[in-house]
């Protein structure tokens, strides 16, 4: 059986939410292998919910919130873009690999940006392969 | 007392004011005349000069109205008739026919995949075919689209009815009729806005004759990620993208050959904005901008202007003419102002950047309801600058850009206005109900899940029996069902039903998006006696459905978790309350100049004890420094306020000590008799600006180099001699110091100049500026004097103009006639530029509130809260947020008195119930998520010991639990436990 990348996405209430919800509305297709989790805003995402995805064998995780400066939370995607770095680097030393993370921002009005973004991560974690901590078993 | 009003108008003004009067108590008919709400902006893709997108800032705000229930939205209404009764009006308003019942739609677009129905719009129609059935724009309220009657084959061959045959709801009614309602209401407020001109008569460039010459608001939509293009800015007659584009500003507006003398304030800007997002989408367009003057007279719109100076190329002239070649180029001919030579140049497209104009019906409605208009065709709120939105009838309102052109910021900004007026006309604060929420049991969890087919849409791509069965195996899951459509009545009644039969205590819908549906879902459940926060729900239609709609295995599989995760999230949710604290009903005003007195003013009418607090021991401000008529007014505001037993004044006071949080804040004054200890329900601060210092651009004030100010007491003293004034603009500010524009200087040196003309007739007045910031009406003074005989020199910030005191003359190189000037005067008056207030910065830390670059206060949000700051209760009034006319501080001050108003009028202030929470046993008080918190709702308990939350400042963003390095905090809704759960369940299986 091929490989199929189980993928997660945090997405923020006002506006990737809304992307994806547009996407929909707009009947474009992407790839069926994310699965979205809402938070009020990108800032929520805590650091352990990213590892914890991985360590639970997620191939590949995606962040996404308002495009920088229109935070409904007046800034908390700057907080996320930082936290993005740090998290890169962590998973590198993880030997999961920081191309297992993808950060967007997607505006409320950006249906086709998103489904674009998870059309295209996906084929790179389908290339990129399964998430190494699942070959070692758990 | 009839407690209702009618807005009419659904833009971004009618919305803000529906919401203001709402939360006064008033039931409000949002009378709208498309088929949704939200106006021109809901149409834009960006606001300047920020570049939010415009539909995603817009939303929330569209929601909240349509959520709210003292608000009731009407589309496709006229009013066509209003007879006015001894407590109001009686409206006659014509409701025309959707043809889509608002009931039974679910909005799920079946209806337009099948419609074959034509274009009918001239600019749409090169770029993609219209429905006859659609939205005007995605994110419509009603989410339910309407049937345009010309372009439908049914009404026009009686063929078709695909909509009849597709819409598995019923939901398409042909036999609709337009119905007449009649409405009673207290008070009427227009907010019918104003228009883009569709510059057809403007011949010499040829709109709707030459294909690639589009508006600006064209332009808007081909830029709209969600517009005709999907963002893809394309000629209209080849598809090709365009690579060299010129703007055109000033189209029917500063144009008396139009008969609008007017400048529209908002074009120079969006042109701007419009043009950085061309280069944004293909940075190899050449974009220039064809200027007269560039008004970049608001906050931040000098820097973007600056800014944009990098990739735009500007023109100063007005073209003259524009002629197609054979592959649809764009010959343009100009005048280069600046080398006065005639030029030439081919574009592949030509943007008109067109005027505002008055909405069609303004003359209808203007007779309807007695209002003037002035000579533009807006209506005329009289210029009794004190009342911006009354007219001569004390029922009706105008508000926004009906009055004439304006800017978002400023029209939300005068349409909170509009609830200082429900105190004159309601009277008394109309108590809102208060619903107290159903607790829930925590322990012993029962899920029943609901999945709905929402007709085809879901159930048509998964396998349903599948995903029923599979529900029903899921850990504490008593109940399962699945039916057509989940949020119909037959539908809620099912969960009211299944929670009282099986005692559910948690409630999964998997269906549509919770953005469009919590609400429904949440009322169902209150209703059946459950708390509403016990809901969880799965996206399964815009999230997988409609998304892979050619894999049902998968989608079925994806449903399958969804649900999954929404029951494993569900069995760990907690009952939520609103919570509600007391509020003091006293205000304290920090400023008393025409602003912080205006607010004082209106708050004590509206029933409130105002604190009025000046620094200097005098009230007045700056007024001193105005006409005789803006003296006045403050006059009249002084009298006001010392008379005002509701008013307690502090003059020679400051505050030095502010605590506690909206609705209870404490705080220190220090006095002349002395530290005052007081407290307030909330705060407004209106602290002004000072004068920029104009030796930092080598002017120096003495002997006959004077600054505004000294010119007014000269006049107001007659002693004004000689006759020879030059004037320089600009001074102290627009350079490296300050590079922001002060607005108002413009304004202020015109009016001057036009008291000298009416009192020195042989006077020469020599102007050097920049750029002549006119906007709006001001253009007409600007206009005047030119008439008048003043002699305007345009000057480049690279070569300053120098002043020769003791020979009386100044020095200037002319960027028009590229000459060097040896002008003489008798005085030469240097307008000042603003800057912020001495002692702002020790104010705002007072205050935990932000600032902007420039050092004025900043606002929460720009365009959508331009009175509030981030810190709840606290608002700005004047020009403590940005330099402004007398006008604009008196309608920007009586709107804060109004919105400290809502929050102290009901005497309770709802605290959400989603906030976030401190496990005291775990914080170790490192005060991180203090530093974090945007809304400073984060402190240090007395003891030190912990942080604590303070609940009724927290929005719920839960950026402080993500970063609790010990894990103390839980941001309620959205707890680490109910997270990782959900994330546990996703992943069940997958790591082996």
């Amino acid at each position: 059986m091929s490989f199929e990348p189980r993928i997660v996405a945090f997405l923020c209430n006002w506006c990737s939410y809304g992307a994806a919800d547009m996407a929909g509305t707009s009947r474009i297709q992407y790839p069926p292998n994310v699965r979205v989790i809402r938070f009020m805003c990108s800032g929520r995402i805590d650091p352990n919910f990213v590892l914890e995805a991985f360590l639970r064998g997620a191939d590949g995780v995606m962040m996404t919130g308002c495009h920088i400066g229109d935070c409904h939370y007046i800034d908390g995607n700057y907080k996320t873009a930082n936290r993005y770095e740090f998290l890169k680097h962590y998973l590198d030393i993880l030997g999961i690999g920081a191309d297992r993370l993808q950060l967007e921002w997607c505006s409320a009005a950006e249906g086709l940006k998103f489904a674009q973004s998870v059309t295209a991560f996906t084929e790179r974690i389908r290339a990129l392969g399964p998430n190494p901590l699942k070959e070692g078993g758990k | 007392m009839i407690k209702t009003a009618a807005v009419v108008g659904a833009g971004v003004s009618g919305m803000q004011a529906a919401l203001s009067l709402a939360d006064r108590g008033v039931k409000v008919f949002l009378i709208e005349n498309t088929s949704s709400i939200g106006g021109i902006m809901a149409r834009l893709d960006k606001t300047m000069p920020t570049l939010d997108c415009s539909i995603c800032i817009l939303s929330p705000f569209m929601l909240a109205v349509a959520r709210n229930p003292m608000i009731e939205i009407m589309t496709l209404c006229d009013v066509v008739g209003a007879i006015k009764t001894e407590h109001g009006y009686n409206l006659e308003v014509l409701k025309r026919p959707r043809y889509v019942d608002l009931e039974k739609c679910t909005g799920c677009r079946d209806c337009m995949a099948k419609c074959p129905g034509k274009v009918i719009m001239p600019f749409e129609e090169n770029f993609g075919r219209i429905k006859a059935i659609r939205f005007d724009f995605d994110q419509a309220i009603p989410a339910v689209p309407y049937i345009d009657k010309d372009a439908c084959l049914y009404f026009s061959k009686g063929i078709c009815g695909n909509c009849v045959k597709f819409c598995q709801k019923g939901a398409i009614d042909f036999e609709q009729q337009e119905e007449t309602l009649n409405l009673e209401v207290g008070g009427v407020f227009l907010a019918t806005g104003s228009r883009p001109y569709l510059p057809f008569d403007k011949t010499e460039y040829g709109y709707g004759r030459y294909k690639n010459v589009i508006t600006a608001m064209e332009l808007e939509r081909l830029l709209s990620a969600s517009g005709p293009t999907s963002g893809h800015v394309i000629r209209l007659n080849d598809k090709k993208e365009p690579k060299k584009i010129a703007f055109i500003n000033c189209v029917g507006s500063r144009d008396l050959r139009t008969n609008r003398g007017y400048c529209s304030k908002v074009c120079c800007m969006y042109g701007i904005k419009e043009a950085l997002l061309v280069k944004d989408h293909d940075p190899e367009a050449r974009v220039t901008i064809f200027y007269i003057d560039i008004r970049a007279s608001g906050k931040g719109y000098e820097e973007f202007y600056q800014r944009a100076k990098n990739s735009i190329r500007f023109i100063r002239g007005r073209p003259g003419e524009l002629l197609e070649l054979d592959n649809g180029d764009l010959l343009l001919r100009y005048e280069d102002t600046e080398s006065q030579q005639p030029m030439e140049e081919v574009f592949d497209m030509v943007v008109l950047n067109s005027a505002l104009v008055p909405s069609e019906g303004s003359e209808q409605l203007a007779k309807m309801f007695g209002i003037p208009l002035n000579e533009y065709g807006f209506f005329d709120a009289g210029g009794d600058p004190a009342s911006p939105i009354s007219t001569d009838n004390d029922k009706v309102f105008i508000i926004g850009a009906c009055q004439g052109p304006n800017d978002i910021t400023d029209c939300v900004s005068q349409s909170i206005g509009a609830v200082a007026k429900t105190y004159s006309i309601y009277g008394d604060v109309v108590e809102r109900e208060s619903k107290e929420l159903p607790g829930t049991d925590k322990e012993n969890p029962r899920v029943g899940v609901f999945v709905c087919h929402c007709g085809k849409n879901i159930g048509k791509y998964v396998n349903m029996d599948e995903i029923v069965e599979y529900a029903k195996t899921l850990p504490d899951v008593v109940y399962v069902e699945d039916s057509l459509f989940t949020c119909s009545e037959s539908g809620q009644k099912s969960i009211k039903e299944k929670i009282q039969e099986l005692d559910l205590n948690r409630v999964v819908v998997a269906a549509c998006s919770p953005k469009t549906h919590e609400n429904t879902f949440q009322e169902a459940l209150v209703e059946a006696g459950l708390n509403p926060y016990m809901l969880e729900m799965a996206n399964i239609r815009n999230q997988c459905t409609w998304v892979h709609s050619d894999c049902e295995n998968e989608s079925t599989e994806k449903s399958k978790d969804l649900i999954r995760m929404a029951v494993s999230k569900a069995r760990l949710l907690d009952p939520l309350f609103e919570r509600e604290v007391d509020v003091r009903q006293s205000c304290v005003v920090i400023g008393g100049g025409v602003s912080g007195m205006a607010s004082a003013v209106e708050l004590s009418r509206s029933g409130f004890e105002v604190s009025l607090i000046e620094r200097e021991d005098h009230l007045g401000g700056k007024s001193y420094v105005t006409d005789p008529k803006y003296r006045e007014i403050a006059k009249h505001l002084i009298d006001s306020v010392t008379s005002d037993e509701n008013i307690r004044l502090y003059l020679s006071s400051q505050i030095v000590h502010v605590d506690g949080f909206v609705g209870n804040f404490d705080l220190t004054l220090d006095t002349p008799n002395g530290e005052v200890n007081a407290n307030a329900g909330t705060f407004i601060i209106a602290t002004g600006y000072d004068f920029a210092d104009p030796s930092v651009d080598g002017y120096v004030i003495g002997g006959p180099v004077i600054a505004e100010e000294e010119l007014v007491r000269m006049m107001d003293e007659e002693r004004l001699a000689g006759k020879d004034f030059t004037f320089i603009l600009c001074a102290g500010v627009r350079n490296k110091a300050h590079p922001e524009c002060s607005r108002v200087c413009c304004i202020s040196a015109l009016r001057q100049i036009k008291r000298i003309q009416d009192t020195v007739p042989d006077a020469n007045i020599t102007v050097l500026y920049q750029d002549i910031r006119a906007y709006g009406y001001y253009e007409d003074i600007y206009r005047q004097v030119s008439e008048n005989g003043a002699r305007f020199i345009r000057y480049s910030p690279d070569s300053l103009p120098s002043i020769d005191a003791n020979s009386k003359s100044v020095g200037v190189y002319d960027t028009t006639s590229s000459r060097t000037l040896k002008i003489g005067f008798d005085l030469c008056i240097l307008e000042r530029g603003a800057i912020p207030s001495r002692g702002t910065n020790e104010l705002r830390q007072l205050f935990k509130a932000s600032a902007a670059p420039t050092g004025f206060f900043a606002e929460a949000h720009l365009k959508l809260a331009p009175l509030d700051t981030a810190i709840d209760g606290v608002f700005i009034a004047g020009a403590c947020q940005y330099p402004k006319t007398v006008e604009e501080s008196l309608s920007q001050a009586i709107s804060s008195a109004g919105r400290a108003g809502i929050i102290m009028g009901s005497g309770k202030y709802k605290v959400q119930p989603t906030t976030a929470s401190i496990d005291e046993a775990k914080c170790v008080a490192c005060g991180l998520c203090e530093k974090l918190c945007p809304y400073k709702a984060l402190k240090m308990s007395e003891d030190g010991k912990h942080m604590e939350v303070i609940e009724v400042s927290c929005k719920g963003c839960g950026t402080c639990a993500a970063f609790c390095p010990s894990n103390a905090i839980s941001m309620k809704g959205f707890t680490y436990q109910q997270e990782k759960e959900k994330i546990k369940a996703l992943l069940r299986g997958v790591a082996k």
